[in-house]
């Protein structure tokens, strides 16, 4: 757009407004006057067209209106001073199945290659898709600046999405004044990547979406091991180690060869045996671990020879046991047996709470152990409902052993959101039919090494209804006989028997015990310590209780990478690091790692697979009717933020501002002087 | 009070004061109070029925006024005199030509308006001393496509509420329709009794034969003539000097002029024209006052009565 645009001409005609109201009021003022007859022989007076009564207040005016009109009108006359033929959007995927063939270094040449060719009538940014894609270099930017920024940049091991860049890369082109608009992506064009969104709904300008080279091969052969789950379990006395990792075969891979560390012990080492029909397979390890201590290690595939070597290892980490304390209002010569000292040292100290106590419910939050185990029959007292209330609403665990049904009972119950609809009647033995095994206390339990699930028999058992409570387990019946309530800031688990000789054979069983400390540990802790994460994920760690740390530190090794500070809830944010690893976590200047975080591979990226004509590109499009016709007003815009961003703006609008103020000061001095 | 705003204070007249009070009635008060603390008895006189002595008859008296009793005892043909005192009968004739609409930026109120007032207070003042007054005015109405205006008119009368009425009949006149000034003196030589006094309110900007001929002719009927010129500032004044356009308040004709190219014409000619006006008066005995609107009329009047009562 230049001077000579229709569109700034009609904004200079605004200042003809203060000369046509001028004449207009002038023109209007009639006096009614009753003594015309004196005067009715004179002649009419020349009439001139165009005399001022006020010519300074008139220049003001028309100086304040130019001024206005010109500011408006700066961000379009600049945008016109050189013609953009055409703005283009280079992105460049840095994803990690970019790493594969060096595929990154070879589409970071492409771009650059494409910057320098780019001519001064052609306007280039250049957007990086990461876990967040972000705008390397702006269509402002100079052209070395940008060649700069693009040549630091190095591959990362994380996962992007083609459908944030190119949305990114759209509201850039948006914002663009070219009168031809482009978006070129530099990518593997990963498969998964592109069908993952293909519902979105149409955003991309049609025909504006150009790929830049097609893939060579359709796929790779890969070897993976991705999603480690590890766990600490104890059986009797010992403190086991329970790992399990996914291996993902794709490709003709007959062997694979395991290699298991931790805390710098190694645990396993062997070649596996690959069946072709077989694309994954879980490794397990399991090892007996000192549980007061954190335990960090890795898994790793030897000389896989794969395309991606980036994905053959992963870290894990886990945090030690610290003992827990347990408050037992409980007849049952079971659980006691199970939570004294003798069984469960070091693991849980169990108090036993005296129900005749009369200051029982109102002990100091202190004293209140990490989790209540209550029989049904003690609430029956009002003293243990409100301690039960207590432990709930202070984020501490509870769980509830339901032996029969009393009104009282149901009330209390009804508040938790369950509800009694009676016992069941008498019939045979029936064992766990249905069980949550995605569940942290069950899903240990796959293994078959701490006891089988299948094995306890239960006899006689309440019918439950959950409200605000989801089944964890349904018996043979299709009764519940474990719920998890979900209405409480502490966790609630909910047995339907107790565990009495009356009720289940369970107690006497090599499950129980792995069950009970399972349950126990899940109960008491409502915020769990995340300790594995993907490049580039949101971190999101709670300051332990009684503690107020100021800020988090994320260490690599004695190395500082990052700091986030906590906020008034005790919670703290960090973005994980871009490659994967083990990284402590700190509190202020102390030097003490308080947790550890172990960052894997995305186990998507591991997939290499591609696609030469995505389905997605014509899901993601907009009709062509759509379009907004090149060149014009809107689409010459500069943004906002780049209007504001010119002095000349500025200076044009506070001109505009002070010749209005005088005029208003002119007229009220004028005012007063009449 | 606001009769404590203006002469009594011995404040300066703010015409924007005087225009703020509420109502006819207040200003009209504040009017005859100004006016009539300068004075020592009524301003007016008329026939009265205090006999003073008798003489004799001379052709050409009126036979009501022989005393036959008077013939039966002594054979004299006398006719009886009488105290000339206060118990006039007064008519305010009020002109509501269109011209009287005319409101300057410094007057206190439009001329009509400043009719009522004066009207209002000349009622107040006689029906304090027991005179009657009573109004005539020539109303058009607005729309009316009769030439001729409705006449509205009050009977003189003395009683109490003859306030109320004249404030409300004044209240309501609404200046309108052409010149009816010489219709008005036509109609007031009608209706009022011989000696009566007639107070004209009028901006008098309506010189014409018919006007001279209808004031000769109340003179001539023995009554008492007094006329308040009401004249805005602008009107005398002329202050306008831009180009300014200009509609005639009854004609509706506009034309454009130059303020400060006719302003000497227009007040020379203005001055020359009140000058006729008072000569007129003067040769007729017909007392005269011209009232501005955007001077303290209070003042105005005060000194008129004064001298007038000096004179008698």
């Amino acid at each position: 757009m230049s001077f000579l645009s229709p569109w700034l001409w009609l904004g200079a005609l605004a200042a003809a407004a203060p000369l046509w109201l001028h004449l207009r009021a002038r023109s209007r003022r009639v006096v009614r006057f009753a003594a015309l007859r004196f005067i009715e022989d004179q002649p009419r007076p020349r009439r001139r067209g165009f005399r001022l009564r006020d010519p300074g207040l008139f220049a003001i005016r028309l100086l304040a209106l130019l001024m206005l009109v010109a500011a408006f009108a700066w961000p379009y006359v600049q945008a016109g001073r050189g013609r953009v033929v055409e703005s283009r959007v280079l992105v460049l995927d840095n994803t990690l199945s970019q790493q594969v063939a060096g595929g990154f270094k070879r589409d970071r040449g492409r771009v650059l290659a494409a910057l320098r060719q780019a001519g001064a009538e052609t306007q280039v940014a250049v957007v990086e898709l990461k876990a967040r894609p972000r705008v390397v270099a702006g269509f402002g930017e100079p052209r070395e600046e940008a060649l700069s920024r693009v040549q630091a940049l190095t591959p990362s091991f994380e996962r992007g999405s083609y459908l944030e860049a190119l949305r990114l890369a759209q509201s850039l082109l948006d914002q663009s004044l070219g009168e031809r608009r482009r978006v070129s992506v530099y990518a593997d064009q990963q498969a998964n990547q592109w069908s993952e969104n293909e519902t979105s709904p149409p955003f991309l300008a049609a025909g504006t979406l150009e790929l830049g080279a097609e893939p060579p091969v359709l796929s790779r052969p890969n070897l993976s091991l991705a999603d480690p789950a590890v766990r600490r379990v104890f059986v009797g006395e010992r403190a086991v180690v329970d790992l399990a990792v996914q291996l993902r075969k794709d490709g003709p891979f007959a062997a694979a060869r395991v290699r298991l560390e931790a805390n710098g012990r190694i645990i396993l080492r062997e070649t596996l045996r690959l069946r072709a029909d077989q694309d994954l397979l879980t490794v397990r390890g399991r090892w007996v671990s000192d549980p007061g201590r954190w335990l960090t290690g890795e898994m790793v595939l030897e000389n896989a020879g794969d395309g991606l070597p980036a994905d053959d290892r992963v870290s894990f980490c886990l945090p030690p046991v610290e003992e827990g304390r347990v408050a037992l209002l409980a007849r049952s010569p079971y659980l006691k047996a199970s939570l004294a000292p003798e069984t469960m040292k070091g693991r849980w100290a169990t108090q036993a709470l005296d129900p005749t106590n009369p200051t029982l419910a109102e002990a100091p939050d202190a004293e209140l152990a990490d989790v209540l185990v209550l029989e049904g029959d003690y609430a029956q007292s009002e003293r243990v409902r409100q301690l039960a209330f207590r432990y709930l609403n202070g984020g501490r665990g509870v769980i509830l052993l339901l032996a029969r049904s009393t009104p009282l009972l149901r009330g209390f119950l009804e508040e938790l959101g369950v509800g009694v609809t009676g016992a069941a009647p008498n019939g045979p033995p029936q064992g766990f039919r249905y069980v949550a095994t995605d569940h942290p206390v069950f899903k240990p339990f796959l293994g078959g090494e701490l006891g089988d699930l299948l094995e306890p028999r239960v006899f006689s058992h309440l019918r439950l209804s959950g409200r605000e409570a989801v089944p964890l387990a349904f018996g043979a019946s299709g009764d519940p006989l474990v719920l998890e309530g979900t209405g409480t800031k502490g966790r609630l688990l909910i047995f339907a028997f107790a565990f009495t000789r009356q009720h289940t054979d369970w107690p006497v069983l090599p499950s129980f015990l792995p069950f009970l400390d399972l349950t126990l540990q899940h109960a008491r802790s409502a915020t769990p310590i995340e300790t594995s994460l993907v490049p580039g994920e949101l971190l999101l760690h709670s300051a332990p209780p009684g503690q107020r740390p100021r800020e988090l530190v994320l260490r690599a090794g004695t190395r500082e990478l990052a700091r986030a500070a906590f906020d008034e809830s005790g919670r703290a944010r960090l973005t994980a690091p871009g490659t994967p690893g083990l990284y402590g976590l700190a509190y202020d200047a102390d030097p003490a790692t308080r947790a550890m975080v172990a960052v894997n591979p995305p186990p998507r990226e591991s997939e290499l697979r591609y696609l030469r004509e995505p389905a997605a590109l014509r899901a993601w499009s907009r009709p062509p009717a759509a379009e907004k016709a090149p060149g014009s007003l809107a689409g010459n815009a500069r943004s906002r933020a780049q209007a504001l961003d010119q002095r000349l703006w500025w200076w044009a609008l506070l001109a505009a501002v002070l010749a209005l103020g005088g005029e208003s000061a002119l007229l009220w001095r004028r005012q007063e002087a009449t | 009070m606001p009769v404590e705003v203006g002469a009594r204070t011995g404040a300066a007249f703010e015409p924007r004061v005087f225009a703020a009070m509420p109502g006819l009635e207040w200003k009209a008060r504040y009017l005859m109070e100004g006016f009539l603390s300068g004075l020592h008895g009524s301003p007016f006189h008329g026939p009265s029925i205090e006999f003073r002595d008798y003489r004799d008859y001379q052709p050409g008296d009126d036979l009501r006024r022989i005393d036959w009793r008077l013939y039966a005892r002594n054979d004299r043909l006398c006719v009886r005199r009488y105290e000339q005192e206060t118990n006039a009968r007064c008519y305010l004739l009020c002109d509501t030509s269109a011209s009287m609409s005319y409101r300057g930026a410094t007057a206190w109120a439009s001329k009509i308006e400043a009719a009522r007032v004066l009207g209002l207070a000349l009622s107040f003042l006689l029906l304090r001393q027991n005179d009657a007054v009573g109004l005539l005015a020539l109303q058009a109405a607005c729309g009316d496509p009769r030439p001729q205006p409705a006449v509205r008119y009050v009977r003189p009368s003395q009683k109490p509420d003859q306030a109320g009425v004249m404030l409300r009949e004044l209240g309501s006149l609404d200046p309108q329709g052409g010149p009816a000034l010489a219709a008005l003196l036509e109609h007031a030589g009608r209706i009022a009794h011989r000696r009566s006094l007639l107070v004209l309110i009028s901006d008098l900007l309506e010189p014409s034969p018919e006007v001279e001929l209808g004031l000769k002719r109340l003179r001539f009927g023995g009554h008492e003539c007094l006329c308040l010129q009401v004249l805005d500032g602008d009107e005398i004044d002329f202050p306008f000097q831009d180009a300014t356009l200009f509609e005639d308040l009854e004609s509706g004709l506009r034309r454009r002029q130059a303020g400060r190219e006719v302003g000497d014409l227009y007040r020379s000619r203005f001055a020359a024209f009140l000058g006729e006006w008072q000569d007129l008066f003067r040769r007729l005995e017909v007392r005269h006052l011209a009232i501005r609107t955007d001077r303290d009329p209070s003042a105005s009047l005060a000194r008129f009565f004064a001298r007038a009562q000096g004179a008698a």
